[in-house]
């Protein structure tokens, strides 16, 4: 459990960029790579649907920052990760940004 | 490290892979800009064109497989239209118009 809680405060320390929307469908955690088109692409449409979010850019963490990130993710959803890839209400994600899964997923 | 790449000499570079293999670049222009920013700063990064969408080790050797354009483009290709990142196009991908989304990776995954 000490371990687990340990992974949960490396998410909590990093230094996410918050946006506010006057939609909150889910709590977003939207991890992304500074470099990626659809990382950029799903800011933009979740900005854009005035939904309130948070993200970080996974590539400019520092390299142990960034693994304890990524092995977080992946063993909370048992999943591969990919970017970006939203978290949502700390309990399901969405890895990648396709335009209609999105517009369904958050209603718009 | 060899020396930086301005965001001019990668859509040079970009432009001349996409007329060598004959595929056609996303015409989503705000995309490309993205993409060529990515991959302009992770070349100054790494010293290599470095997959934008994906994130790299920085070890060349071990990046080898998602140096642009990738190991998996072709591949994508032919399944999806187009490249992991939506930077490199099929020709009968782009005459549809349609817009590129994520898809699914086909790099292996020891190798995240």
């Amino acid at each position: 459990m000490a371990f687990w809680i340990q992974r949960c405060m490396v998410i909590e320390n990093l230094q996410f960029i918050h946006e506010e929307g006057d939609r909150a469908p889910f709590e977003v955690t939207l991890y992304a790579l500074s470099t990626c088109g659809f990382c950029r692409k799903s800011i933009m449409f979740l900005k854009e649907n005035r939904i309130k979010f948070r993200y970080v850019h996974v590539d400019l963490l520092d390299f142990e920052t960034k693994e304890k990130v990524k092995r977080y993710l992946t063993e909370k959803f048992n999943t591969r990760l990919g970017f970006p890839f939203a978290v949502l209400d700390d309990r399901e994600f969405l890895r990648g940004f396709n335009r209609e899964e999105w517009e369904k997923k958050f209603s718009v | 490290m060899p020396a930086n790449k301005t965001e001019a000499d990668t859509r040079i570079f970009i432009k001349m892979v996409a007329d060598k293999q004959d595929w056609e670049l996303n015409r989503d222009s705000e995309l490309i800009s993205i993409l060529v920013s990515g991959l302009t700063v992770n070349y100054n990064r790494y010293g290599y064109y470095s997959c934008p969408c994906r994130d790299a080790s920085g070890a060349r050797s071990r990046d080898a497989d998602i140096i642009c354009p990738c190991k998996y483009c072709r591949p994508d290709q032919e399944e999806y239209g187009h490249c992991y990142c939506g930077l490199y196009l099929t020709r009968p991908f782009f005459a549809t118009g349609k817009e590129p989304s994520s898809i699914p990776e086909r790099r292996p995954e020891d190798l995240d």
